[in-house]
């Protein structure tokens, strides 16, 4: 009796657990989904990459899923002597999972 | 080792520019290249990702290539381009590729003059074919190609469109090309096209197909076939060599072509002075089978054959590539020269005539110091058969050739209506140039000269340097003559003969009194230089005789000095004398020259014994009237 008590906590506690890890994923992608964390997203990684490069980079949107599906929208890369070198307006991905 | 895969179902680019520059130190792009490149040491398992695209799509794009170092650019504007099944394998820096779909795709190469490039282009050896060095970077392997509507240019230093086909401005345009199973890397190149049309600016083709097999190995240029308009043009080329040694020789060969060609349908190709010679001709079968196997090569046969003409080769040859060691063995040529050949060859004959349909059949072995030849030319004006050997040497060509002549109508050839047909044989030895030496013995066993017939003359001459000696001895009854000449070159032609005649019917060659003869000895000396000709003739002993009447001369002399300033003409006879005086060039008036010899020669053939010749001085003024006395 005491055993199947025991059983009986440590199920609804593991399936509180695996909701709550649902939960977290749902809210993540919800989160990630919403416009202005992508926008925040958009700056954050064009500032990394101009940081990494050492020169300028413009980007104006990314949309991204975490089902994969990325589309980059107005990307603008200098060379250090100011010229542009690489400029697409549209740029969408759909990479297929497990990579 | 790890194998990773990257796998994108779409990638899609639309509306992008890029712009790639290539300055004296690398690339544009290097600093991405440099701000990714992992500070590990690349290994085997780090460089084994491979990324698939199923499918890949690119509108609107444009691509630009600068090389400040060597003053290329290149100009890319795609339309469209639908890549399926589309694969980068890292580690082999190798691109898959199930189809790719190109359309309104524009490529523009302009390569701006730099004289160091030229000077790195390396000169073109007989090896070049085999150092196939595709340095692209990366290897290609694309199943189906599709271009449509597209168009490539390629312009040297300025852009410009010409009117004839120019390597360095190139324009193709409305491009349509289906090519298969291409294959690129280090050292090889394969495709195979099925299909390919464009526009030049003066030339569509309309089709074009062949299978290309390039590597350090072989070449080979498969079922081409080529189709503009009428024009058609299947080959198959293989070169190939059997040693790996990038050295290695072209040693072997091997060439199938046959085309129907419309030269004036090809006028973008040819300059205008060479399609001049060939524009007239129509439709024109071209054949061409031969291999060169280890520096022995076989020309089964080049055919080339218009409306009216053909020419056909077959032989074998040796070390062609060497023009020193390069020779030659039964090469049998048979050819017939119609109208489109004869105006090929008309602007090398000189002043002689040339025949429509001459056959030719000859075979030929040597090299080009030491040329063996045989054969016999066919024409409506007589045949001839050769045998001989020709040597060429510096400055110098020998000669040991006989010909052999039936029925030559030598007046047809060289357009002098007095002689007709001869038969002949000549044996020609010696040199010809420099140290001049030939020598010409030979007989005309018949030869007709103003439309009589002449029999059983033998022919010596000796040319040298400065000279030539021409003895000729006519043993026919009615024309039995020695005639000997000198020709001597020098700033004026001077020419020197002494004759004997006897019984010599010059009234039948004349077409006056056939019984006319002449017996004598006549000297003569004939000088032409640029201002004026000169000449005299002396005889002595002369007896003219006709059936009834003999004249005997003990000596004549006749002068001649002909300028633009002035011509005088004297005859001295035993008891004659006459004399014509001009301030003009008097070969200006040749109805005075005609008159003057007609009359002449009229009262000799009328002379009497008896007749006391009458002194006439002729003096006249250019343009009046000339009248005179005999």
């Amino acid at each position: 009796m005491r055993t199947r008590t025991i059983f009986l906590r440590a199920s609804k506690l593991l399936s509180k657990i695996i909701l709550g890890f649902l939960l977290v994923i749902v809210v993540a992608v919800a989160f990630i989904h919403l416009p202005p964390v992508q926008r925040k997203i958009t700056v954050a990684l064009a500032n990394y990459l101009s940081s990494k490069t050492e020169t300028r980079i413009d980007i104006q949107s990314i949309e991204f899923s975490l089902l994969g599906k990325v589309s980059v929208e107005d990307i603008t890369v200098w060379d250090p002597d100011h010229t542009k070198i690489f400029q697409p307006q549209k740029l969408r991905s759909h990479p297929r999972y497990p990579i | 080792m790890i194998k990773r895969n990257l796998i994108f179902d779409k990638v899609d680019i639309a509306d992008a520019d890029f712009h790639l520059i290539q300055q004296e130190d690398g690339l544009n792009i290097q600093f991405i290249l440099d701000a990714f490149q992992s500070g590990e040491a690349p290994s085997a398992k780090s460089n084994a990702v491979t990324i698939l695209f199923k499918s890949i799509q690119l509108d609107s794009l444009h691509f630009k290539f600068t090389s400040i170092k060597n003053g290329t650019d290149i100009d890319v504007n795609v339309g469209r381009l639908d890549g399926k099944e589309a694969e980068f394998i890292t580690s082999s820096n190798k691109i898959i590729a199930h189809s790719i779909y190109l359309s309104k795709a524009e490529l523009i190469v302009f390569q701006s003059e730099n004289p160091e490039n030229s000077a790195n282009i390396p000169a073109p050896t007989k090896a070049n074919v085999f150092n196939l060095d595709v340095d692209l970077g990366i290897a290609l392997d694309v199943a189906n190609l599709n271009v449509e509507n597209s168009n490539f240019s390629l312009h040297n230093n300025r852009i410009t469109t010409t009117q004839k086909f120019d390597p360095t401005h190139i324009q193709l345009q409305d491009i349509q090309i289906n090519l298969t199973d291409i294959l690129v890397n280090e050292d090889t190149l394969n495709g195979d096209l099925l299909s390919l049309s464009a526009q030049m600016p003066s030339f569509k083709l309309n089709e074009g197909r062949f299978a290309l097999q390039w590597n350090r190995q072989q070449f080979a240029f498969t079922n081409l076939h080529l189709a503009s308009n009428t024009n058609q043009l299947d080959a198959d080329l293989k070169v190939y060599t059997l040693n790996s040694n990038e050295d290695s020789d072209l040693d072997n060969l091997e060439l199938n072509v046959l085309g129907k060609i419309e030269p004036a349908a090809l006028a973008y190709f040819f300059s205008d002075s060479l399609l001049e010679q060939f524009k007239h001709w129509k439709l024109t079968e071209v054949k061409l089978e031969g291999n060169y196997n280890q520096g022995q090569g076989l020309i089964k046969t080049l055919y080339v054959k218009t409306a009216n003409s053909y020419l056909q080769v077959d032989g074998k040859i040796a070390d062609a590539w060497d023009h020193e060691k390069i020779n030659w063995e039964d090469i049998a040529i048979n050819a017939k020269i119609g109208s489109d050949f004869k105006e090929i060859i008309t602007p090398f004959a000189g002043s002689f005539n040339i025949p429509d349909g001459i056959t030719i059949r000859a075979l030929s072995s040597g090299n080009p110091k030491r040329i063996l030849a045989k054969g016999s030319i066919d024409t409506i004006w007589g045949s001839a058969q050769f045998d001989g050997l020709t040597m060429l040497q510096t400055g110098n060509t020998g000669l040991d050739v006989k010909v052999i002549g039936e029925k030559v109508d030598i007046g047809k050839w060289v357009d002098v209506p007095a002689l007709g047909p001869a038969a002949f044989s000549l044996v020609a030895k010696g040199n010809l140039g420099t140290d001049q030496n030939l020598e010409i013995n030979g007989t005309i066993p018949h030869m007709e000269v103003l439309d009589q017939s002449i029999s059983n003359i033998a022919i010596k001459s000796l040319t040298r340097k400065d000279n030539t000696i021409i003895e000729v001895a006519i043993d026919d009854p009615a024309y039995r003559s020695e005639i000997h000449s000198e020709i001597l070159f020098s700033e004026s032609l001077t020419i020197i003969t002494t004759m004997k005649l006897d019984e010599f019917k010059v009234g039948a060659l004349l077409d006056e009194d056939s019984t006319l003869s002449i017996t004598g000895d006549f000297k003569s000396k004939l000088t032409i230089d640029e201002a004026s000709l000169g000449g005299s003739v002396e005889g002595k002993s002369i007896l003219l005789q006709n059936h009834s009447t003999k004249y005997l001369l003990d000596t004549m002399a006749f002068r001649a000095m002909m300028s633009l300033t002035g011509s005088e003409l004297e005859y001295y006879a035993d008891n004659e004398k006459g004399n014509l005086v001009s301030n003009f060039d008097i070969r200006d008036s040749q109805d005075i020259i005609q008159k003057w010899i007609s009359t002449v020669l009229q009262q000799l053939i009328r002379l009497q014994a008896s007749r006391q010749a009458e002194l006439f001085i002729l003096t006249s003024k250019r343009k009046t009237p000339v009248s005179f006395n005999y």
